[in-house]
């Protein structure tokens, strides 16, 4: 049973000393890490805040069902998820995701599956603020089409 | 009963509402008590019921929690 961490708050992080705690505490038959930093762009001055808005406790448990899915699918050993939510500035990291594996193929996939999910069906509602207003942020299409890579 | 409105719902209704249920016995009922022009009655609206995902039909005798979700945006 691979062991999930899915941590979802407003509070800025590094995410380097997350991946190196992440490191250190697998087993020893774990042979691969991989993860995935993803920050806030400003499209440019574009966007110049991003508010990240998510429904506590039900966004927690369905974070937690995709980590869930890729540890089984995937033979993981552990999987960690850190997402910010609140208000949020550009190059500022709003998720990391990092698994752990016995072989590194299975660590990427893991990773960018978790990620296209994440990504695309997670329950978390964004607002980007800039120069011209507010609008609310859906999935794209290449969102869609990353994610069902996986469902096929 | 408390009913969350997230995202875009928040905007229109507000984040949050405290509601009595007297008349009301089902989610569509609630839907129906503050949508004018059929934004939350859209197919894509997603309601939650104490923390489970619930068709509109649902009933909602006893319970605490109502939120309406619309189309996520992902992480």
């Amino acid at each position: 049973m691979a062991e999930l961490t899915v941590e979802i708050g407003e509070a800025p992080f590094a995410p380097e000393p997350l991946i190196q705690a992440f490191r250190e505490g697998q087993a020893d038959a774990c042979g691969a890490i991989a993860s995935f930093t993803g920050v806030m762009r400003s499209e440019g001055g574009a966007a110049e805040r991003l508010y990240l808005q998510h429904y506590p406790g039900f966004t927690e448990r369905e974070v937690r069902r995709i980590a869930g899915t890729a540890a089984d699918r995937f033979s993981l050993q552990a999987v960690l998820v850190r997402h910010r939510v609140g208000e949020i500035a550009p190059g500022e990291p709003i998720v990391l995701v990092a698994t752990a594996a016995r072989h590194r193929r299975e660590a990427f996939e893991a990773c960018d599956s978790i990620m296209d999910f994440l990504k695309s069906a997670a329950p978390f509602w964004k607002k980007e603020a800039g120069p011209k207003g507010e609008r609310w942020i859906e999935p794209t299409e290449r969102d869609l089409a990353d994610r069902k890579r996986w469902e096929d | 009963m408390h009913v969350i409105f997230l995202g875009k719902f928040g905007d229109r209704f507000g984040p949050e509402a405290e509601i009595e249920t007297d008349g009301l016995s089902t989610v569509a009922d609630v839907m129906k008590r503050f949508d004018e022009d059929g934004a939350l009655t859209a197919s894509s609206t997603i309601c939650v019921l104490d923390e489970e995902v619930v068709k509109p039909s649902a009933v909602i005798f006893g319970a605490r929690e109502l939120a309406f979700l619309p189309p996520v945006s992902g992480g």
